[in-house]
């Protein structure tokens, strides 16, 4: 991943390099506009690093949510941060010059070859400005990322540790024996029913009564419960996992996007190399080519043999 | 824009759910409650001072009273939340605590059953002698 970034950051020094080099002499009208993009570049990576703030939390709150919900949870906060939205801006960004490069190169392509130097240069300079952004974009992403991934973590050890404390010893006892306990209970609720009717209440006290009329409701409530889609188990593939392999999984899953960040670096780095290609093609193309005005260049110097029936 | 205000509300319902089942201002409230009670049922078998029907008539007041009380604990998630020395001591003796389910396996009601459970049987009273200790 390093040494994608370096590479990428490698190229973009190159462009830049030829770029100015190419400009400055030549296209002074390019050479504004590459300053005004290069200037808009730096300042929207300086708002950009002011305004990405995100910092999700493995809080209580998150916690107590059903698994499927807090990826949900975790997503809803990133769509509402400062860093979401600067992505978003990024990616506007990004959509405006695509447009740009696309309709620069349906021109040129129709132009014949020689022509409308000042335009193709402008499109080598339009890419780099774009591949700027890309980098900004992909940056953000990887910060993202880089979060929710340690967010998962903790969420993941939270579960754990509470899992740790349900199996301790102490309270699975204890559960046990109030299970035993509710058993023995039931197996003489009615007996003792009975024991206090022959005892001369000839009714249920008014806590026997209403109990026996919520735990109806209680069941009734309960079979809704199951079967309502949103309280259903969290399933991978259709099949029902727990919290902590729900968890697991968003972690496998961070890891394959983090897997195709790398990719899409790596892509970007091969990009900013075409492009660094492209302006050293076109700065040889501009040097080289005969003036317009009709000087001399290197090519056209004088030879002795052409000037002999000078002298004849 | 609706499925944010919906998402919003169903979090904020679920959280609600969630919250009100955790808050409670005393976990032991019903362990306690019943202590209390099966104290007085004590209090009242050895009560000196009223005549045998006056006994009886409130011991079975109270057993009746026991009854819920005793249903009630059972039935209570909150204790297994808080791991008191007393609810441990609660469920570790059982036929001491639920004394009204426990005599009922037998056949005895509260009294007997709290009796033995302290070992005062007919005969141990009946080769009791009085004296000073």
């Amino acid at each position: 991943m390093k040494s994608i970034k370096k590479n990428v950051d490698m190229n973009k020094a190159a462009r830049r390099f030829i770029i100015n080099g190419m400009t400055r002499p030549l296209l002074s009208v390019s050479v504004a506009i590459a300053l005004g993009l290069s200037n808009l570049a730096e300042a929207s990576t300086q708002d950009v690093e002011m305004q990405s703030n995100w910092q999700p939390v493995a809080s209580e709150s998150l916690m107590k949510l059903p698994a499927n919900l807090i990826e949900k949870r975790i997503q809803q906060d990133f769509e509402m941060s400062p860093m979401a939205q600067a992505l978003l801006a990024v990616e506007q960004q990004v959509v405006g010059q695509s447009e740009q490069i696309r309709s620069l190169q349906s021109l040129i392509k129709e132009a014949a070859k020689g022509d409308l130097v000042e335009e193709r240069v402008s499109l080598v300079q339009l890419k780099s400005s774009y591949l700027d952004l890309m980098q900004q974009s992909q940056a953000l992403r990887q910060e993202a990322l880089d979060k929710k991934q340690s967010l998962y973590q903790d969420v993941l050890s939270q579960m754990l540790l509470q899992s740790g404390k349900a199996n301790n010893k102490e309270f699975v006892r204890l559960q046990q024996q109030q299970e035993k306990a509710r058993q023995r209970m039931q197996s003489v609720i009615d007996q003792v029913d009975k024991t206090i009717m022959h005892e001369g209440y000839d009714k249920p006290s008014p806590y026997a009564d209403e109990f026996a009329v919520n735990l109806d409701k209680i069941e009734q409530l309960k079979a809704a419960i199951s079967q309502h889609k949103a309280s259903l188990a969290p399933t991978i593939d259709g099949v029902e996992v727990t919290a902590q392999e729900y968890v697991r999984q968003l972690l496998m899953q961070a890891s394959g996007e983090q897997s195709l960040l790398d990719q899409e670096s790596l892509m970007l780095s091969y990009m900013a190399k075409l492009v660094a290609l492209d302006a050293q093609a076109l700065e040889y193309e501009i040097a080289y080519q005969p003036q317009e005005d009709g000087s001399l260049t290197n090519a056209q110097m004088s030879k002795p043999a052409q000037s002999v029936d000078l002298f004849l | 824009m609706l499925t944010k205000k919906l998402n919003k509300s169903a979090l904020s319902i679920c959280l609600f759910v969630v919250c009100s089942q955790t808050i409670a201002a005393d976990n032991l409230f019903t362990l306690k409650n019943l202590e209390r009670e099966r104290a007085a049922l004590i209090a009242d078998i050895l009560d000196t001072q009223s005549s045998a029907e006056q006994r009886q008539n409130k011991l079975k007041l109270k057993q009746r009273q026991l009854v819920d009380m005793e249903r009630m604990v059972l039935r209570d998630e909150r204790l297994l939340a808080s791991p008191s020395r007393l609810v441990k001591q609660a469920f570790d003796d059982y036929d001491l605590t639920f004394l009204v389910h426990a005599g009922a396996e037998k056949n005895r009601s509260a009294t007997e059953q709290w009796l033995e459970q302290v070992n005062v049987t007919n005969l141990s009273i009946m080769t009791s002698k009085a004296g000073y200790r």
